[in-house]
């Protein structure tokens, strides 16, 4: 499972980004997106576009967690999102592993964003965080958020911290990072 | 009167005798503060360290009185006993921390304080710029409540940081050093 | 559902109903400007729409994005078919695109009329210059009956269409047309070459054939969808394309009509011209007799028509027509009017040539005097008003009240219980066996007999749907859809379920609640699974994926959604080529497009998803080399995202906003190149820059974007605010078309 995950201002404006992979099952915490390394502007795209789904999950939603919104077929990316309550929006995007089985359809063949996803409905692995929408996802990603949460409580706290503004702190990256390395 | 005395007259008094305040306003309160004068100053980090320093003394010179008058504790007979009703008393019973006194120079004149807590620089993180982590004395303002207390009781010191976690130092240190008792003098006037 | 109105005879054409008319014009429109002829005016409205740009220099002026955008614009407003489906308008998702799409669905689905002519008939309209004789020169004045068409539904209640057509094909040769497998491919080559055509007008400068040639890719997308529907040929699981009828043609040079009449009914019932053996043979004959106006006279084909009147009945015709050709330069010549619906097989045999969208030449283009054209009108109209549709409203009735009413009983509900058990008369899976109320599924020729109940009722809800009363269609395709499964009747499994879904879509008054569309959508999904898996029959399930991408999208809300979702599983099954794939993906764009926020609320748009498709598929029309439609892919992406973006256009993500910008600069600098050699020979006075230096004007240019962003903006604004000249524009195209 390859990570990709965001947190944008009130305004859109991302603040925070960071990539990661699975730790869990002896994954080595690298991300491996379906993309090829030139589309990775992917990611963004996908994350952008799922702003449709949020604004509406978010008056559907009382919850500050939305779990998983939204999806993007053609490249199996899920998105959970957990919103704060001062309008920060974090968005998580989530993408199995391209199975070996999947060399199948598309007649584009080389490009990239329409690398066949069939096999990810038919994704069965039942490990945690293998699963994108299974149940036990939904918590790790809770968990996960909810770390996030409180870091970003914590650093938005800071005096020089200015809302709405990039995230640069390296306290805080390490902090994601460990949050996880911890629960996805 | 020993450290541990000390210790523990500032843990009774911290008890008994003081308001608590939200610890979180007050740290949102100070680092608003010197955001405030970072960008006032044009992030001119040296002239931030400078002006905490001052507002520091004016609150000292004030708060000297509320301390004598909480803490009842009579003339020090030493600048080393000094340094421990500063450290487990002054700022217990503000800042409810107890940095540790160490460093003494030979002549008695010069001592640390380490902080293993800083309730001023909770959450805090220096502006990246690539020199506030070089310039800026987040807790000056400390440095000059120190001078401002003791000046107002005849001693006349100096004090500076000297390491700061928020740098990425291990410890927080302030270095205080006596440059004088002020004996038979009048106070002097406000700054 | 059986009502005593059934019942009653259904010989005289129903009344006109003024009441129910007006309802249905409106959705009669976009049709009708659906033809090339339209372009005269998108002509004179694209030198208005790129005049406000000569100020500019002309590399400049020139520019993809910016010389595009009043192209384009000028396309968006006065074509239709441009403005319309592409993107709804924002005020109401179900915009008149949807019902353009839906007329043209609706149409792909007319009923089926043979035509069976003597050969000196043939030879006749030969001579007229239509080499494929009589079935040739009917055949495009039956995609659009002139005037409405009045048609009863099972219940009795009458409503007018204007819309109505029939689809002419020949009896000789029928059913013989290879099956799909290669008219995918086919599909591609006719886009394919679509597109060089287009292309190669760009090279030009901006000119009248410029934007003819930048097909706008609605127009591409439509074209793209009625060759899927006009690609089927006549399967026995469905039986849209079984003639509903056979028009049997002789000419007044013929020697001995009455016998040559009956010598081709006896061809056509057990001769050569004999129909498959899956299609039911009693379908209505009707009997033309062609006078010839120039050569014979007229008393003698009056005598002869009363004699054929007499002998055949209600179901003739006397069609007169000129033997001559006729040439443009006639006084009352007439063009005749385009084919709409050719398989992509006549498309890439040149069948069409000169009725491509592009082609507005009048080279090939066959003429008819002014007469003909009424006259041949006036027969397709009586032929259909007065025999065929009540004629199939009389089967629909029949078999209704016969077929249909006997399974919806009792009884007949319980043996489609009973057949589900595994014991009792089900066991005949394999065998065919002779028990049950079922064996009538022939599974080594994969066929049902004409006559066996299922057959009938497929044909009853084919007739309904073909007669547009598709709440009787949907409730019995309903009805058998589960029977073909116990029958492993896959095809027939998969083709009901298909058109269950389809005829619940259309018709408009079913539907509203949630879990109807989710009942539609677990049909699509069993229809595509039958198609594809269990027959691999990968055109039919692209062909029922479409209709639920185009059929969803129409019904606005969260149906677009799902709309969106079927196109992606299109492209992720790889049921299309390259191009179809950016079509697809353009399709992903429009449909998420149309969804509207909530009311009153900010939110419930899917722009931002709109946007992200139509930059991706931006990407991949330059990936094929079609700098043009990538370019009007990013200016519709521009319009899109305008309202979710800074005033200044710049996306809040960085990535995104350098692969936007390296795409539009590479969107221009292939667009110069294409543009490169054509437009320096031509216009060597307004380019005397060279090229280097153009490139540099480039360069700064991508910098600028709020300069390229902000036109776009315009430019939406206009087409939000003015949907007017739109429909100014429909009205002269339908006179012209009907004239």
């Amino acid at each position: 499972m390859s990570y990709y995950f965001t947190i944008l201002s009130p305004t859109d404006t991302p603040i925070f980004n960071i990539a990661f992979g699975t730790s869990k099952g002896g994954g080595d915490g690298i991300a491996r997106f379906r993309f090829p390394d030139t589309a990775q502007y992917m990611n963004q795209f996908i994350i952008h576009s799922s702003l449709d789904i949020l604004e509406e999950a978010q008056w559907t939603n009382g919850g500050m967690y939305l779990k998983h919104i939204d999806t993007y077929p053609p490249a199996a990316a899920y998105i959970s999102a957990f919103l704060t309550p001062s309008g920060a929006r974090f968005l998580l995007l989530h993408q199995p592993p391209q199975l070996p089985t999947s060399g199948s359809s598309s007649v584009l063949g080389g490009s990239s964003l329409l690398g066949s996803s069939g096999s990810t409905t038919r994704a069965s692995s039942s490990s945690v965080a293998a699963n994108p929408t299974s149940p036990q996802t939904e918590e790790a990603v809770r968990q996960f958020m909810n770390e996030v949460y409180e870091s970003y409580v914590k650093t938005a706290m800071s005096p020089f911290y200015k809302q709405g503004m990039e995230i640069r702190s390296p306290v805080f990256r390490t902090k994601i990072t460990a949050a996880g390395k911890k629960w996805l | 009167m020993s450290a541990t005395k000390a210790s523990r007259i500032g843990e009774e008094i911290w008890k008994t005798r003081i308001d608590k305040v939200n610890a979180e306003l007050v740290t949102l309160t100070y680092g608003t503060i010197v955001a405030q004068l970072c960008q006032d100053y044009n992030s001119d980090y040296q002239e931030v360290n400078k002006q905490l320093e001052k507002m520091g003394h004016n609150i000292g010179m004030r708060l000297i009185e509320d301390f004598l008058a909480k803490s009842g504790v009579g003339r020090c007979a030493n600048f080393r006993e000094t340094a421990d009703m500063i450290a487990k008393v002054g700022f217990k019973i503000f800042l409810n921390v107890a940095p540790t006194v160490t460093n003494w120079t030979s002549d008695n004149n010069q001592f640390s304080l380490i902080f293993d807590e800083n309730p001023l620089a909770d959450f805090v993180e220096l502006p990246d710029d690539g020199r506030a982590q070089d310039e800026l004395w987040f807790s000056n303002i400390l440095c000059g409540v120190l001078r401002g207390a003791l000046e107002m009781v005849q001693m006349q010191i100096e004090a500076h940081f000297v390491s700061d976690v928020l740098r990425g130092d291990d410890t927080t240190e302030m270095r205080v050093s006596l440059v004088r008792y002020i004996e038979d003098e009048m106070p002097p006037e406000e700054e | 559902m059986t009502s005593p109105g059934d019942g009653t005879p259904v010989k005289p054409p129903p009344s006109f109903s003024p009441g129910v008319a007006r309802n249905v014009s409106k959705s009669r429109y976009p049709d009708e400007s659906e033809t090339t002829t339209s372009l005269d005016a998108e002509l004179a409205e694209a030198h208005t729409g790129s005049s406000p740009t000569s100020p500019l220099p002309a590399a400049t002026a020139e520019l993809p994005i910016r010389s595009a955008s009043p192209q384009s614009r000028s396309g968006r407003s006065s074509t239709p078919q441009l403005a319309r489906s592409s993107i709804g308008s924002p005020f109401d998702g179900r915009s008149e695109g949807s019902e353009d799409i839906r007329s043209l669905i609706i149409r792909a689905f007319s009923p089926t009329v043979a035509v069976y002519a003597s050969d000196d008939t043939d030879a006749l309209v030969r001579n007229k210059g239509f080499k494929g004789g009589f079935w040739d020169l009917i055949r495009p004045f039956g995609e659009t009956i002139s005037g409405k068409v009045v048609i009863r539904d099972s219940i009795g209640s009458s409503r007018a269409w204007e819309d109505y057509g029939v689809r002419f094909v020949n009896l000789k040769g029928y059913g013989r047309d290879a099956g799909w497998d290669s008219s995918l491919g086919q599909m591609e080559e006719v886009l394919e070459k679509q597109l060089n055509s287009g292309e190669f007008a760009l090279g030009g400068p901006i000119s009248a054939k410029d934007v003819l040639g930048v097909p706008a890719t609605t127009p591409l997308c439509k074209l793209y969808l009625r060759q899927l529907l006009s690609s089927t040929s006549a399967t026995p699981h469905e039986t849209f394309k079984h003639p509903v009828a056979s028009v049997i043609a002789i000419s007044s040079r013929n020697t001995a009509p009455l016998e040559t009449l009956r010598q081709l009914y006896a061809e056509s019932s057990t001769g050569e011209a004999r129909l498959p053996d899956w299609i039911q043979q009693d379908y209505l004959r009707y009997y033309v007799l062609i006078h010839d106006e120039e050569r014979d006279d007229i008393t003698e084909s009056t005598k002869l028509y009363d004699q054929m009147k007499r002998h055949f009945g209600l179901h003739c015709h006397l069609l007169r027509l000129r033997s001559s050709q006729c040439v443009v330069t006639d006084d009352d010549s007439t063009q005749v009017p385009q084919c709409e619906w050719l398989s992509p097989r006549e498309h890439l045999s040149g069948v069409g040539e000169a009725e491509t969208l592009v082609d507005l030449g009048t080279d090939g283009t066959p003429y008819l005097f002014d007469s003909d054209a009424t006259a041949i009108k006036s027969f397709v109209r009586e032929l259909m008003v007065q025999s065929v549709i009540p004629f199939m409203e009389n089967r629909v009735a029949v078999w209704n009240d016969q077929v249909a009413s006997r399974r919806r009983g009792i009884s007949g509900r319980l043996a489609a219980v009973s057949r589900r058990w595994p014991f009792g008369s089900s066991s005949r899976s394999g065998i065919g066996s002779s028990g049950g109320n079922s064996g009538n599924y022939d599974s080594v020729q994969n066929f049902y007999a004409p006559e066996s109940a299922e057959a009938t009722l497929r044909k009853m809800a084919d007739f309904a749907f073909m007669l547009r009363d598709w709440k009787l269609a949907s409730s019995t395709y309903d009805m058998i859809r589960s029977d073909f499964g116990n029958d492993k009747a896959w095809k027939y499994h998969a083709g009901a379920h298909e058109m269950c879904a389809v005829s619940m879509l259309l018709n408009p008054l079913a539907m509203s609640a949630k879990i109807k569309l989710e009942s539609v959508d677990q049909m699509f999904e069993t229809a595509c699974y039958s198609y594809l898996t269990r027959c691999s029959d990968a055109p039919h399930a692209l062909r029922s994926l479409t209709l639920a991408v185009e059929l969803l999208k129409s019904r606005g809300g969260s149906a677009t959604e799902t709309a969106a979702r079927w196109a992606m599983r299109v492209m992720d099954f790889g049921l299309v080529e390259s191009i179809g794939q950016i079509l697809f993906m353009e399709r992903v764009a429009a449909c998420y497009a149309s969804k509207t926020p909530a009311t009153g609320a900010k939110w419930g748009a899917r722009r931002r998803k709109a946007g992200m498709w139509s930059v991706l598929a931006a990407d991949q029309w330059l990936k094929a080399g079609k700098p043009s439609l990538a370019s009007s892919c990013l200016e519709e992406a521009e319009r899109l995202y305008a309202d979710d973006l800074e005033a200044d256009g710049v996306f809040p993500m960085p990535e995104m906003q350098t692969f936007v910008d390296n795409l539009r600069h590479a969107v221009k600098v292939e667009y110069l190149e294409a543009r490169g050699f054509n437009g320096q020979n031509e216009t060597p006075t307004e380019d005397p820059i060279g090229t280097e230096e153009i490139s540099e004007k480039l360069d700064k240019r991508s910098h600028r974007r709020s300069l390229i962003g902000l036109p776009a903006q315009l430019d939406a604004g206009n087409l939000k605010l003015n949907p007017g000249p739109t429909n100014a524009e429909e009205a002269p195209n339908d006179d012209f078309e009907r004239a």
